[in-house]
């Protein structure tokens, strides 16, 4: 019965979601309010049904009702409830329906905070964004349906959920992504209603910008969890693979990097106009490229969705509607006519029009490196799988190439500013920045590693574009007084963000360049050296857990004769599905990670042992949560809540006239 | 002017078709690479007693060589029980030497 409710509740948000893509735009070109007026609720009916659907799915995981199809598939009564939960989304069918709820969730915050906004553009919005919803319950109850029953063939257990995703991690790592990704069918929702309206205005900026910083904000958190899970789960301490999966999530991350900082461009100065609707358009086409890539098929991967080809076929026609459409659109009604402002070659503009060549050119060598083996592969040309080589050879040099214009960036001025000026407030203060990173190098190892002094350089560079650009706020009320109201919530959003890319980029360069790794046979008694740690293993033994086995290696780690942890590696034995898992035990602190992993047994009473010492791994995670907190900071600016204000006064005011 | 702003429509037409192709082919299908080549030259050392093995070693007559990444630990086939398995469906019998291969 519960499954069936679920079904009957998508098929109804389906409906909701038709009357959603077509009404409200009907209404906004036969200037219709009573049609424009309905966008807000269908947009909340969706949502409710589409959560009463979540739920009965929850429940049938919950309640292990193994006649569920996804359920016995996924689940097993021994999984911890936790995992049952989580479970759902761990499969094509239960994920895409998370997709679905989570943009139904997009689309309600969208009704509920912009009733300040002119009815036309919420009416267009909600219409675009229920015509996406459209799409994917279509997907969802014609290709995959999470509620279809094994009748009467039902199994007595479940086949359990994949050991690998039987992890807190990836309990919020999905979710969170999804926050992301689908948050970008927002800011593309608002560029598709500006071109359908043909105004290009400073305005769309403004309310598309908070939406694009919070979705983006997600995406970077999503992305930092996979890394982070992989790292520690994986269980040979690697933190980025340049995966087809993963670069489907890092793609819209790029494009959408651009987009954050073009839309401050079309705010604040009214130019790249057209540019900024089409990295709207970009980011959330990358996102649904995305999901074509992980549930088609067309790439191998390591975490791809069990793919079929007819799933694959729907959402290529979905992505060619959606994609096409949208670049149609752009193509017939985007302006042609370059705005009247200008800009001289030396300014912010031109700064940031650097960042977005920058981020669009690396999106694109990514989306080359993740497609290739494809072309190759459609001509018949031989097969290929493209690795770390080529990305880190193409992407690390334009990561390096912006980071010089993130020190410049926040201090540049609007309009025209001069290259004296920002020597005049940099120079010195640079050079010392230069002098510490070649010191840096030379004290963090035997000999001197330029590639240490040079992420220590930028990093340190970035730094100090922030601190010189608060220092300056501080002071900028004159008379020795500190003005703490001038670091507004979106310069201090900005800044976290640019000090944890530097966090990233010093971690991702000192882990490369510093890591120690041994695999080794070790037997209980033998003592091991490792980056001035000692690791001596002190006894093997196993240990049964909810739903496995696991054979474990005690070890003692001290420093100069100081005992300081113990670390319990284990190797699992999943009982449903007989797969071995390794389960590495980690020290972490800020500066080092001590990581151990069990490979496996040799003879009775040795292992194969991989040790690691990883430092400065955590910056790596630290900054990513940075970038993340700094995007989501940015919306309690106080002046996308004074818009809403000023917009009812300006109607109150316009009623007044009137009457 | 008015065409540059198709630009963007073309290469997703161009994207399209490519992602259509790709829906009919099989990324999991690899024909071996090496087939009929010598056995690349290695040196590394034996897992239990530290003795180096070369390329040399494993020659003449058959061998079984099980390579695989430390990453895919979880994906079965370095798991030891595989191996009789592994032999048997070659036919063969040999013995087991087991060497850690760093990654390059």
């Amino acid at each position: 019965m519960i499954p069936e409710l679920g079904h009957v509740a998508l098929i109804i948000a389906f409906m909701l979601a038709v009357g959603l893509a077509l009404l409200p735009l009907w209404g906004s070109f036969s200037r219709d309010t009573a049609k424009m007026n309905l966008a807000p609720s269908l947009a909340i009916g969706v949502m409710l049904f589409v959560t009463i659907a979540f739920s009965m799915l929850a429940t049938s995981f919950l309640s292990d009702d193994f006649t569920v199809a996804v359920v016995a598939a996924n689940s097993n009564s021994l999984l911890p409830p936790i995992f049952k939960f989580s479970a759902l989304w761990g499969n094509h069918e239960g994920s895409l329906l998370l997709w679905v709820l989570i943009l139904s969730g997009w689309m309600t915050a969208v009704a509920f905070f912009s009733r300040g906004l002119p009815l036309i553009m919420v009416a267009r919005v909600l219409s675009v964004m229920g015509m996406i919803a459209v799409g994917f319950l279509a997907f969802s109850l014609l290709t995959s349906n999470p509620f279809e029953r094994l009748l009467p063939n039902t199994p007595m257990d479940g086949n359990d959920l994949n050991p690998l995703l039987q992890d807190p991690g990836l309990i919020i790592h999905p979710p969170l992504l999804y926050m992301g990704y689908v948050g970008l069918s927002v800011p593309f929702a608002f560029a598709i209603a500006a071109l359908l309206g043909g105004r290009l205005d400073a305005s769309w900026a403004r309310w598309s910008r908070p939406w694009t910083n919070v979705a983006w904000g997600f995406l970077s958190l999503g992305i930092m969890l996979g890394s982070w899970w992989a790292y520690y789960e994986l269980g040979w301490g690697g933190w980025w693979f340049w995966d087809p999966v993963e670069n489907a999530s890092f793609m819209p991350w790029l494009m959408g990097t651009a987009l954050v900082h073009s839309l401050a461009v079309t705010e604040k100065r009214g130019v790249f106009r057209s540019w900024t609707v089409l990295l709207a358009i970009f980011a959330f086409s990358l996102s649904l490229l995305g999901t074509f890539l992980v549930r088609s098929g067309v790439l191998t991967s390591v975490h791809a969705f069990a793919s079929d080809p007819e799933r694959g076929l729907f959402i290529l026609i979905f992505l060619a509607l959606v994609v096409g459409g949208s670049l149609l659109l752009y193509a017939m009604r985007a302006p042609v006519v370059a705005s009247r402002v200008t800009y001289g070659p030396v300014s912010r503009e031109s700064l940031l029009m650097v960042n977005n060549l920058v981020f669009t050119v690396a999106t694109t060598v990514v989306l080359l490196g993740t497609l290739f083996p494809l072309v190759m592969d459609a001509f018949s040309l031989g097969k290929y799988s493209v690795g770390p080589p080529y990305f880190n050879a193409v992407f690390v040099p334009l990561m390096a190439l912006v980071t010089p214009f993130m020190m410049v960036g926040p201090l540049s001025r609007w309009r025209d500013d001069s290259v004296r000026r920002w020597v005049n407030e940099l120079l010195i203060p640079a050079l010392g920045v230069a002098v510490i990173a070649v010191a840096a190098a030379l004290m963090s190892s035997d000999r001197f590693n330029i590639w240490i002094a040079l992420s220590v350089l930028l990093a340190g560079w970035v730094t100090l574009g922030v601190l010189r650009d608060l220092i300056r706020r501080l002071l900028s009320g004159g008379q020795g007084k500190l003005r703490w109201r001038a670091l507004s919530p979106s310069f201090l959003g900005m800044s976290l963000a640019h000090l944890g890319f530097a966090a990233v980029m010093l971690g991702a360069v000192v882990v490369t360049q510093q890591n120690q790794e041994r695999d080794l046979r070790m037997a209980v008694g033998d003592v091991e050296e490792l980056g001035g740690y000692r690791f001596e293993l002190k006894r093997l033994g196993q240990l049964a857990g909810p739903n496995y086995i696991a054979d474990q290696a005690v070890f003692e780690v001290s420093r100069a004769g100081e005992l300081l942890t113990v670390l319990v590696p284990e190797k699992r034995r999943y009982l449903a599905s007989g797969q071995i898992m390794t389960e590495a035990a980690i020290d972490a602190s800020l500066w080092r990670d001590l990581y151990v992993a069990l490979g496996e047994p040799i003879g009775k009473d040795a292992w194969a042992v991989r040790l690691q010492y990883k430092p400065m791994v955590r910056f790596l995670w630290l900054g990513a949560l940075l970038i993340g907190l700094g995007a989501l900071v940015t919306v309690f600016d106080r002046r996308y809540r004074a818009q809403s204000r000023v917009k009812a006064t300006i109607e109150s005011g316009a009623l007044s006239v009137a009457s | 002017m008015r065409a540059k702003r198709f630009l963007p429509l073309l290469a997703f037409l161009v994207l399209a078709a490519l992602l259509y192709k790709g829906l009919s082919i099989d990324p999991t299908e690899l024909p071996a690479a090496r087939l009929g080549q010598p056995f690349p030259d290695f040196v590394k050392a034996e897992l239990k007693s530290g003795q180096p093995i070369s390329a040399e070693a494993l020659m003449p007559g058959p061998a079984l060589v099980n390579v695989w990444p430390h990453g895919v630990t979880h994906a079965g086939l370095s798991t030891p029980i595989y191996w009789p398995l592994l032999l048997r469906a070659c036919r063969y019998t040999a013995s087991i030497t087991r060497m850690s291969l760093r990654r390059p």
